[in-house]
């Protein structure tokens, strides 16, 4: 199967059991996508096909055929984003295992338009974060959202 | 005035963390690396007859497969109490402990053979309630316990004269609190690579808190002398206590290791994570507080039965913490208290965030609430008239030294309108205070001999003028490294950016306790400022050279040395580090802390005491539905102490972050047993709170300089926690007028009480203080 | 959390599915989003060694809500965000919004939380879990752990959509081997209310879409979780009534996550038909509702909160929707009918009865 991870084409063939997520992490060293309840509702898997968060460990593999995947390490190659800026300079992450899929949430998010206040919080509500409380990750997405559409 | 330290200075791992570059124990390869997966024990108690690996072993990709047996050595946290094995040997003690272990190709492969070990039990009774655990059982879950019970430890303190304090008292108010058990949840699942080098040398990445406490049980474990093994903290995902004892699949990853030949990882599942737990006691709790007419209280009384699960863990620290946490941040002339923590045959309990600290903070809060009521007196007043002093000594030998609990209340008092709610908003609304306090680092460390100072930070300084910090606490998210960071760069006039601390690294890093116990800012930073001002000697010298001005009269600000001496001069950083480098090579410095002696001489007289303590005022605005018993927390003014903050971006997380946490053990997390089932080890099923979940916080940071804190800082980590969960609970009473003293405050719970209620006579608005 | 390994079928037509799985009789599952199924077959619920993905069936990607079809493909988060749908069909929008979180809903389909497995605290755990508790009555053991010796399984049906759409008065496509078939979607779920047979559905036939015949209907959905996100409904229902002249001509009220099936509870809304609904009708309703609910301790919320919560989640609705419906002014039944609770983009959510926490 073809697809297109990060802007760059691959040609292969998972096995049929093969989870995104492995795939991601075990088979492209893209491990910023973390595997952090196995169930879905956590949400640190999240990855963005055709553009929309899912759930990495909630995909298989070979359903991505023909699709666009993008990742942490491929929001903003080589530089931060302003989304990611705000995230960091609003202490938006502590240990930063659910930033990834935060972000790529958010990402999904601002694409939409300017969100409100409970619209942010109602769009991360399936990205479990243990550290910050969510106040500043809020915070962030709404700073970034200031900045404009493309984060 | 400080220009780096006291700022919002982002984590300076951010950027990785941000953009998916940090590593984390589970993101780690090693050439040839095997995965490892642990069988467990289906049963909570029993007897192990046989362990049939074949099957096992048949599983196409196996490496090895080991069993207890063949590494019994026993360990744990406290020396005191090892009676941890990496897999069970002889018998099991919960369900879900290991048996084997088995290293394969893939982590498939290794789950696979691991659910093909076939064990043969001998059933022995199950112990899942702690009453009967404290009394004489058929059978002890571990040898040695006193009496053939499973009493693990028993507390007994009394300080000044209780029964007299009892007797002579104007107002007694009691609490029974009942907890059910709590768990860390922390989003990265525990992960350890373990590597047996061909030199026989042991090197463990894991997701720990303390490096250098599995630093000491590997070498306890394998028999090795300490210098053969090597401990590198990666990035970690979040620990709260959950990451801080050394754990048994470490070992087992190294055991496996050190079979195959392999590089071995260990990755737990989230079920495992959660079986794992040592996550904070189940407890009960029954407090009785004396206090005369005005309200000063005059004694408390309290009794803890603590259910500890199969394994002691910091399960004696905890005891002690139950206990003597009580006490502040009131000034109590008498105090007693009898605590047990007991074995059953559940998941272990250890230490968690606020460890040891929130169940009883809780029964004292509601019982202050509940004598402010009886006497007819404001709780912010009542507490106001009986907040320690500073600078004073406790009951039983604490030293207090800067303390702005009145600050915090009056703060949160202001900010949240109390006056004009309190009593008087309608049915279902209401307004609660708590208050608190924490220590900043244990005085006593757990390894006490040989004597080594807690924290130890060293520097180098090279010809790039880049300062790179080794030292061994651990950032766990929590953003150490960046606290650190700001220290040294403060110190020594530079941006944070000219500082790089090095990721934990036992070869490199010096010892330090690692990140528990809220000791890190406090200690660390005490032994970084004092690496970093050893290094400003160096430089002032040589500043003083190529100046022909005194050394002292250089301060380092702006990346210069600067002198006021001759008419001013400024010395480049970079050209007083070459000058000093000249004919000696990279500099280098070192800085550690010690903390004063302090505390009594009596039995258990260090446990609680500390040489800063953070204070907390917590003032919370609920609403409650009538119809479904939902408390929605509208909004939280955080008063805060912890000195002077280093970083009040840090500090406002770790506020925000606890209230996550304790309204999240409030409102309906729990780890739910039926027996000693585990019922929700998912993170589904186990009920964090999500975003939708959370009210507004107000961080009011109102603490004075602490004159023993690194730039007047103490701890900001975990005395942020226990204040919200009585001051939500008291507000849910001044709602509807119903005391709860069971945990969690879940919906149904709530409604069946709110009904109760009705049914009793009617829901109102509890009596205003003094009937105004 | 190793699954049994499996073979993934990807047809690209309702002809090619039904053939492979007439192949494999007894050895497959069809695969919608895969949210609910792959969790639970890599903790061992079940094997499936060929897994028949219906993504890229074509047949079952339509959607034309202006007209009141939508195929079983149809993401949950398209179901929430289109407004024509949610103006004519308030209840099924508020239904998609309420599943889990949203990025479940980016892969969750309306046929996969239609036919979702039941659940129980002794059924969602691990293989591990399941096998040192010696299984239960759902799956692989013999005895229900909730209600002992009790000879059915209690399992509780939590999907969101299914309520809104009994009573929204759904019809549903079928296609089997031999014929399609268009049936009220009520007779999907058998009456005897069994948690480990909770759809009458030959064993190869798929669901290809829903059809809502009413578009002019006032209609809500309430659920109560145990926080915010990303919960399975502890209670819920949801209600859809029209009146002319102050005067039902329809009304409907279905439950969903407090037995085994989803209810219908026409048996009570019959008789009001053709009245006004003053506030005593609308007491007694919610009182009645009770009877209809007899949930067991198999959730993480007491029981009897459940059914109090579904009494009360029903009186909710039904004063909202009566007071609208008696105050629209033509009565006359020219869809879209405006109803209160239809989610526009930026303000009025439909409201979530949330457990604890805030909003």
């Amino acid at each position: 199967m073809r697809f297109r991870v990060n802007g760059l084409d691959y040609d292969l063939n998972p096995e049929a059991d093969r989870l995104l997520v492995d795939l991601l992490r075990e088979g492209f060293g893209l491990t910023g996508t973390k595997r952090g309840c196995e169930d879905g509702s956590c949400g640190a898997c999240t990855v963005l096909v055709e553009g929309e968060p899912r759930h990495a460990c909630l995909t298989l593999a070979r359903r991505v055929s023909g699709k666009e995947i993008t990742t942490i390490e491929g929001v903003s190659p080589g530089r931060l984003s302003h989304l990611q800026r705000s995230l960091v300079d609003s202490g938006g992450l502590q240990c930063g295992f659910c930033a990834p899929g935060m972000i790529l949430t958010a990402v999904a998010l601002l694409r939409r338009g300017k969100p409100t206040r409970d619209e942010i919080r109602e769009a991360i509500s399936g990205n479990f974060c243990r550290c910050t409380g969510y106040a500043k990750i809020i915070e962030a997405i709404e700073r970034a959202a200031e900045e404009g559409p493309t984060p | 005035m400080t220009k780096v330290v006291g700022a919002r200075v982002p984590l300076v791992d951010g950027p990785a963390k941000a953009t998916g570059k940090a590593l984390y124990a589970a993101d780690l390869v090693r050439p040839g690396m095997l995965h490892g997966a642990i069988a467990r024990s289906g049963e909570s108690h029993a007897r192990i007859l046989s362990i049939d690996l074949w099957d096992a072993m048949k599983e196409p990709g196996v490496a090895g497969i080991i069993t207890g047996s063949l590494y019994p050595r026993r360990f744990g946290v406290l020396p005191i109490t090892r009676d941890e094995t990496m897999l069970a040997v002889d018998k099991v003690r919960y369900r879900g402990e290991g048996i084997a272990a088995v290293a394969a190709t893939s982590r498939v492969a290794a789950e696979r053979a691991a659910r093909r070990v076939k064990v043969e039990y001998e059933r022995l009774p199950e112990y899942a309630d702690p009453e009967e655990s404290a009394g004489p059982v058929a059978e002890p879950i571990h040898a040695g316990t006193e009496g053939s019970t499973n009493l693990q430890k028993e507390v007994r303190q009394e300080f000044g004269n209780v029964e007299e304090e009892f007797r002579r008292a104007a107002h007694i108010v009691s609490v029974r609190g009942k907890f059910p058990g709590v768990t860390h949840a922390a989003l990265e699942p525990h992960a350890t690579l373990a590597e047996w080098g061909a030199n026989g040398r042991l090197t463990v990445w894991s997701s720990t808190q303390v490096p250098h406490y599995l630093h000491r049980a590997l070498a306890e474990v394998f028999d090795l002398p300490a210098h053969q093994i090597r401990v590198v903290k990666p990035t970690v995902g979040g620990g709260f206590g959950g990451k801080g004892d050394p754990m048994p699949h470490e070992m087992v990853a190294a055991a496996l290791s050190r079979e195959t030949g392999h590089p071995v990882q260990i990755v737990l599942s989230r079920e495992e994570v959660f079986l794992l737990n040592h996550g904070r006691h189940p407890t009960r709790n029954t407090l009785r507080i004396a206090a005369d007419a005005e309200g000063h209280l005059r004694a408390i009384d309290l009794d803890a039965l603590i259910d500890g699960g199969a394994a002691s863990s910091f399960g004696t620290v905890t005891t002690y913490y139950n206990g003597v946490l009580s006490v502040g941040p009131y000034d109590v002339p008498a105090f007693r208290y009898r605590g047990r923590r007991v074995y059953t045959n559940r998941p272990t309990s250890g230490a968690m965030r606020a460890h040891g600290s929130v169940n009883t903070r809780y029964s004292m809060e509601v019982a202050l609430d509940m004598l402010a009521e009886e006497i007819g007196v404001d709780p912010t007043e009542l507490r106001l008239r009986n907040f320690q002093a500073p600078f004073s000594t406790t009951v039983n030998q604490f030293r207090i030294t800067s303390n702005s609990a009145v600050r915090c209340l009056e703060a949160a008092r202001d900010r949240s309108g109390w006056r004009s709610k309190f009593r008087k908003m309608p049915l279902g609304r209401g307004i609660g205070v708590g208050c608190g306090f924490f220590i900043s680092g244990s005085n006593s460390p757990i390894h006490f001999t040989p004597r080594f100072p807690q924290s130890t930070v060293h520097l180098k300084l090279d010809m790039d003028g880049g300062v790179t910090v080794h030292s061994g606490a651990s950032d766990i998210g929590q953003g150490s490294d960046t606290v650190l960071t700001q220290i040294v760069a403060e110190v020594l006039g530079l941006e944070p950016g000219q500082v790089h601390v090095a990721a934990t690294d036992t070869d490199t890093a010096p010892v330090d306790l690692g990140s528990y116990s809220s000791r890190v800012t406090f200690m660390m930073g005490n032994a970084g400022r004092k690496a970093a001002e050893a290094m400003l000697e160096t430089l002032r010298t040589a500043a003083g050279e190529i100046s022909g001005r005194s050394p002292d009269s250089f301060r380092a600000v702006d990346g210069v040395l600067a002198s006021d001496e001759g008419g001013g001069v400024k010395v480049p950083f970079l050209d007083a580090v070459h000058r000093a480098m000249e004919h000696r090579g990279a500099l280098q410095s070192s800085g550690s802390y010690e903390s004063p002696k302090i505390g009594g001489s009596f039995k258990g007289a260090k446990a609680g005491t500390s040489p800063a303590y953070s204070y907390a005022a917590y003032i919370a605005e609920v609403s409650v539905d009538l119809d479904l018993g939902a408390i929605h927390v509208e909004k939280v003014w955080a008063g805060f102490d912890c000195g002077r903050p280093i970083n009040p971006l840090l500090v406002e997380g770790q506020i925000e972050g606890s209230i996550h946490m304790g309204l999240g053990q409030l409102l309906g997390e729990e780890m739910r047993y039926r027996g000693t089932r585990v019922m929700n080890s998912s993170l589904l099923d186990y009920g964090t709170l999500s975003a939708v979940d959370m009210p507004e916080v107000e961080c009011l940071l109102v603490g004075e300089a602490d004159p023993e804190g690194p730039f007047g800082a103490k701890e900001a980590g975990e005395g942020p926690l226990p204040p919200v969960l009585p001051a939500v609970a008291n507000a849910v009473y001044d709602a509807v007028g119903i005391r709860f003293t069971e945990l969690p405050l879940s919906p149904d719970r709530v409604w069946r009480a709110l009904r109760e209620r009705e049914r009793k006579g009617g829901l109102q608005k509890p009596p205003s203080p003094g009937g105004s | 959390m190793i699954a049994e390994s499996f073979e993934l079928h990807e047809p690209t037509s309702l002809q090619e599915a039904l053939h492979l799985a007439h192949d494999f009789p007894g050895k497959f599952r069809y695969l919608a989003g895969g949210t609910d199924i792959l969790p639970g077959l890599f903790r061992g619920l079940g094997s499936a060694p060929h897994l028949i993905s219906l993504e890229g069936v074509p047949e079952l990607r339509a959607f034309d809500p202006e007209h009141g079809v939508v195929g079983a493909s149809t993401w949950l988060s398209t179901l929430e965000r289109d407004p024509i749908l949610a103006a004519r069909f308030p209840a099924l929008a508020q239904a998609a919004h309420n599943v889990a979180s949203p990025s479940i809903r980016n892969s969750a389909t309306l046929g996969g939380n239609l036919l979702l497995d039941t659940r129980c605290i002794f059924y969602n755990q691990s293989q591990f879990w399941r096998e040192s508790n010696g299984y239960c009555l759902k799956f692989q053991g013999t005895e229900c752990q909730v209600v002992p010796k009790g000879a059915k399984c209690y399992a509780v049906y939590s999907g969101d959509l299914a309520p809104a759409l009994l009573a929204l008065g759904a019809v549903v496509e079928i296609a089997g081997p031999r014929r399609r078939r268009q049936v009220p979607l009520g007779t999907l779920f058998p009456a005897s209310g069994d948690g480990r047979e909770p759809y009458r559905l030959g064993p190869e036939e798929i669901l290809v879409s829903i059809g809502l015949p009413h578009s002019n209907l006032g209609s809500a959905y309430a659920k109560l979780r145990a926080r915010g996100m990303p919960d399975f409904p502890e209670a819920a229902a949801s209600v859809a009534l029209h009146a002319t002249d102050q005067r039902l001509d329809y009304f409907r009220i279905a439950l969903s996550g407090v037995g085994s099936r989803p209810v219908v509870l026409d048996e009570l809304t019959e008789p009001y038909l053709g009245h006004p609904l003053p506030e005593a009708d609308i007491s007694k309703i919610s009182q009645e509702v009770r009877r209809w609910v007899h949930p067991v301790a198999n959730t993480h919320l007491l029981s009897d909160y459940r059914q109090h919560a579904t009494s009360h989640l029903v009186r909710t609705q039904l004063e909202r929707l009566w007071n609208a419906a008696k105050e629209s002014t033509s009565g006359s039944p020219s869809p879209p009918s405006s109803s209160p609770g239809a989610p526009s983009k930026k303000s009025s959510r439909p409201p979530r009865i949330s457990g604890f926490g805030k909003r």
